[in-house]
């Protein structure tokens, strides 16, 4: 059986489908997985959770095999915590932007280009809104044309969306709840929980729980 | 117990023929003419008896038995007739002179000073003394004195060995089915590498029906017979161009490549191609600077932002570590501000109870800390900082810490 299907002649349907799986069964039951070959776009406040959802694609990604890029607009990126969650470093290719969008960008483009990876992480979350508005949506588009027909997933973290329709997956993440275990000073982060509202390629809100490592 | 025999030149041509046939088709033809045999998967019982029955069938010159190829070479060129070595023979290597073991004309020199003339009295020696003396090269001299060392055959087989075809009376409709059958053939085909201490560096499947025909060839990075990754790989492949017609013939063929010595988890979904890698990362590095583009690279330490960029990407299809386990639950990942916040702090007792951010207060209602980071104090790099995590009214999750001089810093969040 592979991904589930038992008739070869099913095969070319999953192939059509291509979707890869997150191992978050909330998420992968109800919208598929991320999709492969496309914009995955994860939006939200800074402790929504789309940077933790994100690292997850790329561990799955990585772990798998797959080889995996992270465009960090703002130097943000810990390394420490990524691999602390499962993230294999050398199977990453860490690029520093040092807070210069454009440079994120044309990075993005190049590697989109390579169709090398199995996925690309732009993390724009750090920039100004100001900034990012002022960024023209052809971008968009362009990594829309490069990314069809690869394995490349491009998953895009921002504050607000903004690929719009040249993105196959719109996410937006809300926290709802945060548990800490212990009493006073010495209390430890136990999980944070999420809601991700799904707004393309359909309507849909998923629960998710986050751990605190 | 492992069995090589070695066959003298004169007779190699024939012994290949016949041991081939009857007994093992593992053999390495050595440049000097010798034959040598591995007859280890033979379950031989009397030794003596499968020599007998060897010699009833070819006329041989010279041949010698023992569990190392090594030790049945060497009892070979030094002996005539019929040598049997450590399988049930009385035969040691008492007569066989020490230049025997190759060690330089100084060493062999220095032993026929000390009277030790031939292998036997040479293993005799006290072995730990002679590498503190020597170095621990000599314990390869005493393996092969006590005819102990051990060397796989370098093998030569024909692709057609390694061939496995199967026809179906009904077609095949099931991917279980094309996978199990998959599974067979990688099992016996492997069975015939690994006697040949030979590894897999390709795949190549047929399959064929209704009249069409399908051809898939799958290369791996490096030679292996790990079955899982095999499978793995066919299963990609498959999936990727699955054949749109029933099967009636499967036909899978590997192609023989001598096994490295690093061989697991060298494998990947996509084959890597480090050239084109290469010519990417050389195109992001001319913009962001090359020290920014790389391998994140973590340092075994407490240090707050312990970890480097190695620009050195020739590694980057190696797995150089094991990645922890994923757990079920997707984790909050930290992220650092472009630079850390500078913020006033006000306690109640000694819990944070309320910041002021960007002149605007905001209420704390919950924190962890203070949690003492510190290390290096032997060092000039020396390092001391109290740190919290806290979680702001709005329900972001940053990390506070203080600085030696009283002042209070956001250094990222929870996302």
């Amino acid at each position: 059986m592979i991904n589930g299907v038992s008739k070869l002649s099913d095969l070319s349907e999953v192939r059509k489908q291509e979707f890869r799986q997150t191992g978050v069964s909330s998420f992968d039951g109800i919208v598929g997985g991320l999709v492969r070959g496309g914009i995955c776009e994860l939006s939200g406040s800074d402790g929504s959770g789309k940077r933790g959802l994100a690292l997850r694609m790329a561990v799955v990604s990585t772990d798998r095999g797959g080889l995996c890029a992270i465009v960090d607009g703002t130097n943000g990126f810990d390394p420490i915590s990524a691999h602390g969650s499962g993230l294999a470093l050398s199977k990453t290719i860490w690029v520093r932007c040092g807070g210069d969008l454009t440079k994120s960008i044309m990075s993005t483009e190049y590697l989109v280009q390579s169709r090398l990876f199995d996925m690309i992480w732009l993390d724009l979350g750090c920039f100004e809104e100001r900034e990012l508005a002022m960024l023209p949506s052809s971008y968009w588009y362009r990594f829309k044309i490069g990314l069809q027909g690869s394995p490349t997933s491009l998953v895009v973290t921002v504050t607000e969306p903004r690929a719009r329709s040249a993105a196959q997956q719109t996410f937006r993440l809300e926290k709802k709840r945060t548990s800490w275990n212990g009493e006073g000073n010495f209390k430890i982060l136990e999980h944070v929980e999420s809601m991700i509202e799904c707004v393309r390629p359909f309507p849909a809100s998923v629960p998710i729980s986050f751990s605190s490592s | 117990m492992r069995i090589f025999i070695a066959i003298h030149p004169e007779s190699a041509e024939q012994a290949a023929l016949v041991i081939n046939e009857e007994y093992s088709p593992n053999l390495e033809v050595m440049a000097s003419g010798e034959v040598v045999f591995d007859l280890t998967r033979n379950q031989v019982d009397d030794i003596h008896r499968l020599v007998r029955e060897i010699l009833g069938k070819i006329s041989i010159s010279g041949i010698a038995v023992s569990p190392s190829a090594a030790t049945s070479l060497l009892l070979l060129r030094k002996r005539e007739g019929v040598s049997i070595h450590g399988i049930g023979g009385r035969e040691d290597l008492k007569s066989i002179g020490i230049d025997a073991l190759e060690a330089g004309r100084d060493f062999t020199r220095l032993m026929r000073d000390w009277a030790i003339d031939d292998l036997s009295a040479f293993s005799e020696l006290p072995e730990d003394e002679m590498v503190e003396r020597f170095g621990p090269s000599v314990t390869a001299l005493f393996k092969r004195s006590r005819g102990t060392e051990f060397r796989p055959l370098a093998t030569s087989a024909s692709t057609s060995d390694f061939r496995w075809r199967i026809s179906f009376d009904s077609p095949i409709t099931e991917v279980e089915s094309l996978r199990f059958t998959f599974s067979t053939a990688v099992r016996h085909i492997f069975e015939g590498l690994s006697r040949r201490c030979l590894g897999a560096s390709e795949c190549i499947v047929g399959l064929s029906g209704a009249g069409r025909e399908k051809r898939y060839e799958v290369k791996a990075i490096v030679p292996t017979l790990n079955e899982q990754v095999w499978m793995r790989l066919l299963s990609v492949r498959i999936e990727s161009e699955p054949p749109e017609f029933d099967i009636v013939e499967v036909v899978v063929e590997f192609i023989p490549a001598r096994l490295r010595v690093i061989q697991s988890n060298l494998f990947s979904a996509n084959v890597l191609e480090p050239e084109k890698i290469g010519l990417v990362v050389s195109k992001i590095g001319k913009m962001v600077g090359r020290e920014n583009i790389g391998i994140p690279k973590v340092a075994d330490s407490w240090k707050p932002r312990d970890f480097t960029i190695d620009t050195d990407l020739s590694g980057i299809e190696k797995i150089t570590e094991a990645p922890p386990a994923i757990s079920d639950f997707p984790s909050r990942v930290f992220f650092y501000f472009p630079s850390p916040l500078r913020v006033r702090v006000f306690f109640d007792g000694r819990i944070p109870a309320r910041m002021v951010l960007k002149g605007r207060s905001v209420q704390i209602v919950s924190a962890s800390g203070p949690w003492r980071v510190d290390g290096g104090w032997w060092r000039d790099d020396e390092w001391n900082r109290d740190e919290w995590d806290i979680e702001t009214e709005d329900g972001s999750i940053f990390r506070m810490f203080s600085s030696s001089v009283g002042e209070y810093f956001l250094e990222g969040g929870y996302d």
